[in-house]
């Protein structure tokens, strides 16, 4: 295919170079004017040729990513490949290229093997889709890591090519997945479409696509490994990081990132289209819970949002969420440095950027989870390593993963006055 | 004067360093995270009393520091009495000296326990509804070589 479209591009230029440029410019005033009614047919037929060559070499691209799977995960893919590239689905591919909102329904009407080979073929539409069906999200995004795999290990960048081949890894399951920029990735663990209980977590500052395997899954791994034991396997986890993170802390000081992302999660979980009896939680972890925050402002429902080490939800009370059915809780640990940051929020212009509102754990409304660490005197420290102790860490995140855990699975947290109490 | 106040600071902060110096113990390696971890798991096996083998999963340990590493382990088991091994579990670690930070052992529906070390994490849950019960523990992030029995987790 690529061969018949270089040919094509070389008649074309032919033609061009016969004509003395007269297909691109027009014909020259000096020739004969009989020869002014094949102007217009020389120039169809060259346009023609490039835009088939065009078409040649996009399918034999799309050829080409079948050479990608390895056979290990099943030749329906391979064929759903080809069938693209051979022209087997232009009908089809040109309706989802029209598609509003109706995505459900287009892929119910497709038979298995034409929504597979749509889904691969427009990976990069399908993977992030709201709509459309959990498991041709899964073989999107994973068809679009194989490419992000192939490009990296083409280009040398062996630390992308190594992330990329553990997102490869059988289990892995991913509901959006973009390597441009600081990247895009959802993972999820459990059994989505049989959920009782479906919960987002959201990371904090400095986290993207590449250190999402360090912190954010474990986060993950951790919260899913109890909350899907206590809900006996119905629930499903998922690691959102589909919006642009402050990348350090003075950016972190901004509402920014959490102004822009907080409408993407509401999106995304709208996407899942889940059903009303569905427990849905979101989980934010430092400037992620702003995020959160920042959703539900924009209009997230869900039953339970947990604010983990936060700098705040952008708000100053509860009730400023907008979101009455919603349970709150927060959790924290004294010494945790976060401590400091709402008071000197406080201080920041009313009409700037910076702040986060009030600390979520001393909010009217807001259940304070026990960290683990409740008997600490000093409500406020300074410590480093207690920000990053909550899911995993320095060795005292147990307590505020198990009580998160309990949240997701429709249960009641230790609260941090009870664990002073029985201490 | 101000020359003396400078030497008294000097000297304090001299001693302070010092002192701490003298007193840091050297860090424990993972390896030896590792070891504790297997040993308190395999004690609470045996006071636990399994009616089977356990269905154990091993992973790595999320750790913020690229030059630490954590592991963790967890028993899925099935037991007589859920609320009995809580409760016997308890009191192991309790012997054990370790540090319990969370005691929800007369809880009827989920008796559970989590405690700590100076370099592990373990919980238990029991449910007595399925006769099972669930025990993970954790190293804390450590640096060192990562055990060779591990090699295929971390």
């Amino acid at each position: 295919m690529r061969l018949l479209a270089t040919r094509l591009d070389e008649a074309a230029g032919e033609i061009t170079r016969l004509q003395g440029g007269s297909v691109a410019v027009g014909l020259p005033i000096t020739a004969p004017r009989e020869l002014a009614h094949y102007e217009r047919p020389l120039r169809d037929l060259v346009e023609w040729c490039h835009s088939s060559a065009a078409d040649l070499r996009r399918r034999a691209a799309v050829a080409a990513q079948a050479d990608l799977i390895p056979s290990s995960e099943g030749a329906n893919l391979h064929e759903a490949l080809k069938t693209a590239a051979a022209g087997g689905i232009d009908a089809e591919l040109a309706a989802f290229d029209m598609l509003g909102a109706d995505v459900a329904d287009f892929f119910a009407g497709l038979t298995p093997g034409r929504a597979l080979a749509v889904a691969l073929a427009r990976a990069g539409e399908v993977g992030g889709r709201g709509g459309a069906p959990f498991e041709l999200r899964f073989a999107a995004n994973r068809h679009l890591v194989r490419l992000a795999h192939a490009e990296a290990v083409r280009v040398g960048d062996k630390a992308a090519a190594d992330r990329y081949k553990r997102l490869l890894e059988p289990g892995r399951r991913l509901l959006l997945f973009d390597p441009r920029g600081a990247g895009r990735i959802a993972e999820v663990k459990g059994d989505l479409s049989s959920a009782t209980s479906v919960t987002v977590m959201v990371p904090g500052t400095g986290n993207d696509l590449s250190t999402y395997d360090r912190s954010p899954l474990g986060a993950l791994l951790a919260v899913h490994r109890l909350a899907d034991r206590f809900s006996r396997g119905k629930t499903a986890t998922i690691m959102w990081l589909g919006t642009d993170l402050p990348p350090n802390v003075p950016a972190a000081a901004t509402r920014l990132y959490a102004e822009r992302g907080g409408p993407k999660l509401r999106e995304f979980m709208e996407g899942l289209d889940l059903a009303d009896s569905v427990n849905t939680t979101a989980i934010g972890h430092s400037y992620g819970s702003t995020v959160t925050g920042h959703a539900v402002r924009a209009g997230l429902k869900v039953d339970n949002l947990v604010a983990v080490a936060s700098p705040g939800w952008g708000v100053d009370e509860a009730a400023d969420l907008k979101a009455p059915t919603t349970r709150l809780y927060a959790v924290r640990h004294p010494d945790d440095f976060i401590s400091v940051v709402p008071p000197i929020d406080g201080l920041a212009p009313p009409l700037s950027s910076l702040g986060h509102g009030a600390d979520p754990v001393f909010m009217d409304g807001v259940t304070r989870m026990a960290s683990g660490n409740d008997d600490q005197l000093l409500p406020v420290g300074v410590n480093l390593d207690a920000h990053s102790d909550y899911f995993a860490g320095a060795g005292r995140s147990r307590v505020a993963t198990h009580n998160i855990a309990v949240i997701v699975a429709g249960g009641c947290p230790t609260t941090f006055e009870a664990a002073r109490a029985a201490r | 004067m101000n020359r003396v106040r400078l030497a008294l600071l000097s000297l304090l902060l001299f001693v302070s360093i010092g002192g701490c110096t003298m007193w840091s113990s050297p860090e424990a390696e993972l390896s030896e995270g590792v070891r504790d971890l297997e040993a308190a798991m395999s004690r609470v096996l045996q006071v636990a009393r399994p009616e089977a083998d356990p269905k154990i999963t091993r992973d790595p340990w999320p750790c913020e520091d690229p030059d630490r590493k954590g592991v963790v382990l967890g028993h899925d088991l099935k037991v007589a009495d859920p609320r009995g091994a809580v409760a016997a579990v308890l009191e192991l670690w309790r012997s054990e000296g370790l540090r319990i930070e969370l005691d929800r052992s007369t809880d009827t529906d989920r008796p559970e326990v989590i405690a700590g070390g100076p370099l592990i994490e373990l919980s238990i849950h029991g449910f007595p509804d399925r006769n099972t019960i669930y025990i993970e523990g954790n190293t804390v992030c450590l640096p060192g070589p990562i055990p060779e029995n591990w090699h295929d987790v971390v």
